[in-house]
């Protein structure tokens, strides 16, 4: 798992959604931080700009995690120094 | 006729570009200093000036994890709500929140939400377009949220009266405490409506002040040269309650709303009917809501936009229905029109003159029109004793709203 990618993931939260940084961690669902359904389709959005991708509206989900998140961003190619 | 039903003030609140806070908008207004200023959003437009709230960071004063997912009308609305309901000395935590209604006042709803959106569905496609637009923009929404901060379960709406909203909204909360649906309703109004197709669409109305080389004298109700309104932002929140329910809480109260009348001039889209009977006819039936006599009035709390039109036809019924010459004061000259907020902002500035004794001047009134024969206050505040007031408001589409507030 890469760090800097959890640190960009992280820094979006943070600076657009305003969690808190301490509650970013891999286990941490999106619904713990207080994205709700409306909230991941946001996400997604400020996310694909981030990363200069595409995502589906299925790829994200208030219950998922952020490690899921990870993962879905590996699989799109976003890795380590990505 | 039925005993008057006397509806509580407790609690006030205020985010104006007088200031953020009933203290120091009060403060400002009082002093008669004119908030209107150049504003960089609107470089290059005919008129490029407003009042905004000075200084107004929703991230700071509502926390960035509350205040992305809503349109800055909403993030006005919320911060006065929470000091009105500070102000009142009430708990939402030990509350019946089903006994606890909202009604807001908007007019044009997250109009900067719904610009920035639509340039990035032209720009990038509709895939690109926010989720939270529509939560966003609704005009009903901030009525709403107000209810999610605050867990207030009963009744919720918004009413939507153009220039009237605000006054419209605290006639219709105490018509719910009075038919008993509620003990408490947070009633007021919000708006930020300062985007620039909303500014071309007034200026093209030919509805603003062209006063550009002069922003803080643009807005001068009553006055000889007035030329048109100066546009604003704001919220205004007061919290009424049915009388026992403040008695029995131990509330102070500041005021009472304790009448309210409405009606249609049925005229004409933007211009108020020249006779006035619809403006007179919303004053008087909310004297007899009050059971008041004219002559009971110290004060009005004028409508008072500072264009020719508006002016003139309230200045000819103000005299007409008040022979004895209230002090009649438009809060305007500071404060700019906040549209849907006006009337809440200006309900509360009457709740604190009743309060104070102390009457606000009407800020740039240099030379008052000779041709309107009315009392408006100038050049200084007025001490006055006020018993009985009222404030009004009179919308686009001919709506017009009035409210009484007597000392408690």
């Amino acid at each position: 798992m890469s760090t800097s990618v959890l640190e960009r993931l992280s820094g979006i939260l943070v600076s657009y959604f305003g969690v808190e940084a301490d509650e970013v961690h891999p286990d941490a669902t999106f619904a713990e931080l207080d994205l709700d359904s409306l909230a991941i389709v946001e996400f997604a959005l400020v996310t694909e700009k981030e990363f200069g991708i595409s995502i589906g509206e299925d790829e994200v989900s208030p219950k998922a995690r952020v490690r899921d998140a990870l993962a879905m961003l590996a699989a799109k190619g976003i890795r380590g120094d990505g | 006729m039925a005993e008057p039903f006397h509806a509580a003030v407790t609690g006030l609140g205020l985010v104006t570009p007088a200031g953020i806070g009933v203290a120091e908008s009060w403060r400002t207004i009082l002093a008669g200093r004119p908030a209107a200023t150049r504003d960089s959003t609107l470089d290059g437009m005919p008129v490029d000036f407003t009042c905004r709230v000075p200084g107004f960071d929703a991230d700071a004063l509502l926390g960035r994890r509350t205040a992305w997912r809503l349109d800055r009308y909403v993030h006005l609305a919320l911060v006065a709500c929470r000091e009105a309901i500070t102000d009142a000395g009430l708990d939402p935590a030990t509350w019946d929140g089903t006994r606890v209604g909202v009604v807001m006042g908007n007019a044009l709803g997250g109009v900067a939400t719904f610009t920035t959106q639509h340039e990035t569905m032209l720009a990038d496609g509709a895939a690109k377009v926010s989720s939270m637009l529509i939560p966003m923009m609704g005009v009903n929404m901030v009525a709403g949220y107000l209810a999610i901060d605050c867990g207030a379960q009963g009744p919720n709406l918004v009413t939507t009266t153009a220039c009237a909203s605000g006054t419209t909204a605290i006639g219709t909360a105490r018509d719910l405490l009075r038919a008993g649906r509620c003990d408490i309703v947070l009633a007021g109004g919000a708006e930020a409506g300062l985007s620039r197709p909303i500014l071309a669409g007034f200026a093209r109305m030919g509805a603003l002040s062209g006063r550009v080389d002069e922003p803080a004298a643009a807005s001068r109700p009553f006055e000889r040269d007035r030329d048109g309104f100066v546009a604003a932002e704001g919220a205004g929140v007061l919290v009424l309650e049915r009388h026992e329910h403040a008695v029995a809480r131990g509330a102070r109260i500041r005021a009472r709303v304790s009448g309210y009348g409405a009606s249609a001039d049925a005229h004409h889209a933007t211009a108020p009917d020249p006779s006035g009977t619809g403006v007179e006819s919303a004053i008087r039936s909310a004297l007899a809501d009050a059971d008041l006599e004219p002559s009971d009035v110290d004060h009005v709390n004028a409508h008072g936009t500072s264009t020719q039109l508006n002016d003139a036809v309230e200045a000819r019924v103000l005299a007409r229905v008040f022979p004895g010459l209230p002090a009649v004061t438009s809060v305007k000259g500071v404060t700019g029109h906040s549209l849907g907020a006006a009337g809440a902002i200006e309900a509360a500035c009457t709740v604190l003159a009743i309060e104070d004794g102390e009457v606000p001047p009407t800020a740039n009134l240099d030379t008052p029109d000779p041709e309107l024969d009315i009392d408006v206050v100038r050049g200084g505040s007025r001490r006055l004793g006020v018993v009985a007031a009222t404030s009004n408001s009179f919308g686009f589409g001919g709506q017009n709203a009035v409210l009484v507030l007597t000392a408690a």
